[in-house]
């Protein structure tokens, strides 16, 4: 919302508050003040009179002139088309500093000027708020204009505007009036609009039929004035709106503008002529196409209010009237027509025509329901006073006035209770004195009249706010909440998420955090198949139409963001949630691993990201969590997924749940094209977290020797090592402590199709001292279980 | 008659001579050995006057010691220089570059959140998250936004379908959180999650973003548990020196309602370009729970009352990290993420 101070002072005492303290007190009362605006910026203006006006006799574009200024005559040399002698111009005097330039006396081809003869432009009016004529010249002011008079209070450019941001609940400071009594209640001063309450009652029996077929119009005033005069406007009225950024066009259109800014009602004048049945019907089951006042032709549909005459249709209701009865230079007479809309109908027709005029705009807001009555009033003083207007018929009424004002009864005591303050009764009724809520006292509690304008009032909490807003937030004493105490923290499985973070960045894992919102490529090839993604009705892009179905396809977009800006090394960790419909929620946690990590460049140190690695860390994440090896299998990868390499790749369960994949990337994404191999998992946290995580048991230090035996074998390639060592622990039983693979070799001195594995055996006894005899009995049980079931052979 | 001070002189001068280790060991066998000089001199004894014997005897004896400790103190110095020539010769470069040590990091939006975290839990509260793809009614219904309210407008959302959307704020979670401690009372929970809402990203602006609000009810709540709460928040987040100021607002999950600024930590409230000269930084929207929130999630608004509040958690991480635009923190550069690296 714009204010203009000019305009404020009309209705207050300003002198002693500058911009500055006004922007301070109105912030601190929650209507913050962002910005604050000076009409021109200029110095050194005055109105001059040109006397005379002749060629320049060295040019054929400038004029030599003579300006009376009142103090004396200056001659000027002008290059404006549209100078002339008898024209009551701006002059920048010598020494005048505009926006651009700064004022000097000089010569200009050989002929003295004094000064300048400035366009709107040039002292800084934006080319928006100019007509094609004001812009292509020198500005021409009014007969009246005071000679050697304030070129810029003339035209209300010594306006100070303050930009206001405010919140939804007021939005009936969006108009003057309401907002004038907003200020003179934060300032505690009084506040005098102009009275035409019962202006509109005046006129004599009324041909007018107003009426509303549809549910989204209560209320809906006309009134026909029989004979109006148009002429210019009177200069408030220009000042007044040239504040708002509105352009002045005659005085009936500028009445309609006015009121709207002054009570936030738009209005609407229909040419009465072009109206001849005096009948007007809001309806909202038409489609047809239709002309607004633009020129431009529109559909509109069954849903949008339409305001009809007859079978004619004169306008989209609240958003923008016909071109066919709109004031014309010829309108002689006009009818008023005032309503109520249904802001949600509006909202929807002005979307979808794209017209969000300021009429539309007003209509969104929450709007008093008595507007409309006060906005009438204010039309008929106006035209009364400024067009002469005669022949005025009886309003027409649609819908019933409401009673209008909220009568509340409160006291200090809960307002204490809520904001933790200690005001008193008088203090409290002092506050409502100033927002005019009329209030009195009765016994211990006083009454409020609430004014129709604040429909943001109706509870009590929305006294305690307009209290503590006005008396300041620095009566509340900080204190801290006294509760009967509960367990604070993280819950369980906010507490593994958390472990889990800190375990891979402690492997040296940098964590990211990637948008959920994708497109198509990411969810066509999710990780692993659940069901369809969830999809957005209104994307803003087809970039982010989808809600992410696995985390890994965004972690390899971040990876090739790395590889685009020469970031080759790379450990990445993202945790974040995927979605299936019908409501599926999984949480995930997705690895991308660049192939080397340097450690050290001259001493040639390098972590390998291999297949290993990675399951080496998926491995050491489970662990941490309390799942150790015999519960958590690596097993082939079936899913066969776009993004892993099919033979470096496994899938995970932890007992029998699928946890997810670790492994490769396939060799044909385009990442593995451009870095090499990359180790990659995505992992399901959310089965992680429900599984019950095996508890620490303490088992004494053996106290007895143990015993390793060396076994090396040969086996098919189709063997896996993983299996071969879980054959041994079964065999071997309790007595087997640790059995692990020291090597695996392939290729020359192996046969083709086999592979050559040396696994290292410990054991340990916890009861007694181990013999050797009864270890070499155990182990050959343990060979002939690996001969028989995994085709073993022993190498010498 | 034996020249003993001559016997010590010529072997004192050998054990002068020895340089290395080998001749100390030739010395020592031909000075102390069972054949060497000294066992002659015992050999001598037999040949003596009994009466001579003892003080022949004690010289003799006292020669031995003599000579074992010299031998000894010189095998000791001898074993320095060693050790002395071995360290000088496994003497480094220290100004080598060291083998690095691979260090993760977290996000800093996720540092932040922890830090607010650690904050509330130590005050006693829960964390409590909820789902992204939520209901219209917890989004925005019981959190007194009916259908066609125009801040619904304010907040432009990515839905699904009728009744699904994008979460637009946390307070959806409060809301679920209100209806499910509704007879388990009272609530003191922290609410941390993604938010999502339509607006074209730009420095400022990003369609994903993270929100945590917190939420108190209880019998006698008041806004002072409020303001003080922020303040203990604005101290531990920005330090002990700061101060708040509250100005009033409009949220509709609340009433009255609050914006609440912190003194400016980068200039302490003289003014600077971060506070835009005004000394002051908006860092959280607050105010008391409306009575209608309340009500709608069966909680008797007669009886109890409650706080919320909320702050975006990349706002706090720009302002605190002086990053200037928020997509830096969607992009993940890792020349970007390294600056957070350490304890704060
Ligand atoms: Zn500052």
């Amino acid at each position: 919302m714009q204010l203009s101070i000019n305009w404020l002072k009309s209705y207050m005492d300003l002198s002693d508050i500058t911009p500055a303290i006004l922007r301070d007190k109105l912030t601190s009362a929650g209507l913050e003040v962002e910005r604050i605006e000076q009409g021109s910026p200029a110095t050194g203006l005055t109105i001059g009179l040109v006397l005379t006006c002749n060629p320049h006799p060295d040019s054929d574009h400038l004029k030599c002139t003579t300006v009376d200024v009142g103090s004396t005559v200056l001659s000027i040399v002008c290059g404006a088309p549209n100078v002339a002698a008898g024209q009551k111009v701006i002059v920048a005097m010598d020494g005048a500093v505009l926006p651009q330039i700064v004022i000097k006396k000089s010569v200009i081809r050989g002929q003295q000027s004094e000064g300048m003869i400035c366009s709107l432009s040039e002292i800084g009016v934006d080319a928006s708020m100019q007509s094609e004529a004001q812009l292509a010249g020198i500005e021409v002011l009014s007969k009246d204009a005071p000679i050697g008079g304030d070129p810029l209070a003339f035209l209300g450019l010594d306006d100070t505007i303050l930009e206001i941001s405010l919140t939804p609940n007021r939005s009936d400071c969006y108009a003057m009036w309401p907002l004038a009594k907003e200020i003179g209640a934060i300032l505690d001063r009084p506040v005098t609009l102009p009275d035409c309450e019962g202006a509109a009652d005046i006129g004599g029996p009324t041909s007018l039929k107003v009426a509303s077929e549809a549910k989204g119009c209560p209320t809906f005033l006309g009134k026909v004035i029989g004979s109006v005069t148009l002429k210019p406007s009177p200069d408030w009225i220009v000042k007044a709106l040239h504040s708002y950024g509105v352009k002045s066009i005659n005085n009936v259109v500028d009445i309609s503008n006015l009121v709207m800014l002054e009570t936030g009602q738009p209005t609407h004048f229909y040419d009465k002529d072009k109206i001849p049945l005096r009948q007007i019907t809001v309806k909202d089951n038409i489609a047809a196409d239709y002309t607004a006042l633009d020129g431009n032709t529109y559909s509109c549909t069954p849903g949008d209010l339409m305001i009809t005459t007859g079978d004619k249709l004169i306008g989209f209701a609240g958003i923008m009237g016909g071109d066919d009865s709109k004031i014309l230079d010829t309108t002689t007479g006009i009818i008023i027509e005032v309503a109520s809309f249904d802001r949600v109908h509006i909202r929807r027709t002005s979307r979808r025509l794209g017209l969000q005029t300021e009429a539309a705009v007003h209509y969104q807001r929450v709007m008093e329901p008595l507007t409309p009555y006060k906005a009438m009033d204010r039309c008929v003083a106006l035209l009364l006073q400024y067009a002469d207007a005669k022949e005025i018929e009886a309003t027409a009424i649609y819908g019933i006035k409401p009673s209008g004002e909220l009568k509340l009864l409160t006291d200090e005591k809960f307002h204490n209770k809520l904001l933790g303050t200690n005001f008193s009764l008088e203090e409290i009724t002092d506050v409502f004195r100033r927002l005019d809520f009329k209030p009195v006292v009765k016994g211990s509690q006083v009454e409020l009249t609430i004014p129709s304008y604040r429909s943001d009032i109706s509870i009590q909490p929305d006294l305690s706010e307009e209290i503590i807003r006005l008396l300041g937030f620095e009566n509340i004493t900080s204190t801290l909440p006294v509760l009967v105490s509960k367990e604070g923290g993280l819950s369980l499985d906010q507490k593994k998420r958390e472990k889990i973070k800190d375990v891979l960045t402690g492997y040296g894992l940098q964590e990211v955090i990637n948008y959920s919102l994708v497109n198509r490529s990411f969810i066509n090839h999710p990780t692993w198949e659940l069901g369809e993604a969830v999809e957005l009705a209104n994307p803003l892009s087809e970039e982010r139409r989808y809600y992410r179905t696995s985390v890994l396809p965004s972690l390899i977009s971040t990876a090739l963001y790395q590889l685009d800006h020469y970031q080759d090394e790379f450990a990445l960790f993202e945790i974040g949630d995927v979605y299936y419909e019908p409501m599926e929620k999984q949480e995930r946690l997705s690895i991308i691993l660049s192939s080397n990590v340097d450690l050290s460049l001259w001493q040639k140190a390098a972590l390998q990201n291999d297949f290993y690695r990675i399951k080496g860390m998926v491995a050491g994440v489970l662990s941490e969590l309390g799942f150790g090896q015999n519960r958590v299998f690596f097993k082939e990868n079936i899913e066969q997924s776009e993004y892993f390499h099919p033979g470096q790749s496994a899938a995970i369960y932890l007992d029998k749940t699928f946890l997810g994949v670790c492994g490769m990337l396939h060799p044909k994404l385009e990442i593995v094209k451009q870095a090499g191999a990359l180790g990659a998992a995505e992992l399901d946290l959310s089965a992680i977290f429900s599984a019950k995580a095996s508890a620490i048991r303490y088992q004494p230090i053996p106290r007895y020797p143990g015993i390793q035996r060396d076994l090396a074998l040969l086996i098919p390639q189709s063997q896996s090592a993983g299996a071969l060592i879980n054959a041994i622990y079964k065999t071997g039983g309790k007595l087997v402590e640790k059995a692990e693979v020291f090597d695996l070799y392939t290729g020359k001195g192996v046969p083709d199709g086999q592979k050559s594995l040396a696994i290292r055996i410990s054991y340990q006894s916890y009861e007694k001292t181990l013999v050797e005899a009864e270890i070499d009995v155990l182990t050959n049980t343990i060979i002939e279980r690996l001969q028989r079931d995994f085709q073993a052979q022993i190498r010498s | 008659m034996q020249d003993w001070q001559a016997f010590k002189q010529q072997w004192e001068t050998a054990c002068d001579s020895i340089a290395e280790r080998s001749d100390l060991e030739k010395l020592k066998v031909e000075l102390l050995g069972k054949k060497g000089a000294i066992a002659g001199l015992m050999g001598q004894m037999r040949d003596l006057e009994p009466q001579e014997r003892a003080a022949f005897g004690k010289e003799v004896n006292g020669l031995k010691d003599y000579f074992t400790n010299k031998i000894e103190t010189i095998s000791q110095a001898l074993e320095n220089k060693q050790l002395q020539a071995s360290l000088a010769e496994g003497s480094l470069d220290i100004s080598m570059p060291y083998t690095r040590i691979p260090r993760g990091r977290l996000h800093p939006v996720s540092i932040v959140r922890r830090q607010l975290e650690e904050v509330f839990i130590s005050m006693g509260y829960q964390v409590v998250e909820g789902p992204e793809v939520e209901l219209d009614l917890y989004n925005f219904e019981r959190a007194g936004i009916p259908a066609d309210h125009p801040a619904r407008d304010m907040q432009d959302t990515f839905f699904v379908d009728v009744q699904r959307l994008l979460r637009t704020h946390t307070t959806a979670i409060q809301t679920r959180v209100l209806e499910a401690q509704s007879n388990n009372l009272p609530i003191k929970v922290v609410c941390p999650g993604k938010d999502y809402r339509r607006d074209d990203d730009d420095a400022t602006h990003s369609h994903q973003f993270s929100q945590m609000e917190g939420l108190v009810v209880g019998e006698g709540i008041t806004m002072g548990d409020l303001k003080g709460t922020l303040e203990l928040l604005a101290k531990r987040m920005f330090g002990e020196s700061r101060t708040i100021r509250l100005r009033p607002s409009y949220f509709q999950f609340t009433e009255p309602s609050a914006e609440a600024d912190v003194s400016c930590f980068a200039c302490g409230g003289k003014g600077c370009s971060l506070c835009k000269g005004s000394g002051w930084i908006e860092i959280l929207g607050s105010g008391m729970v409306h009575p209608n929130v309340l009500e709608m999630a069966g909680i008797d608004s007669s009886k109890y009352s409650g706080f919320a509040f909320g702050a975006g958690l990349e706002r706090i991480a720009m302002l605190k990290y002086g990053i200037e635009d928020i997509r830096n923190l969607f992009a993940n550069d890792l020349r970007f993420l390294a600056h957070f690296n350490r304890f704060e």
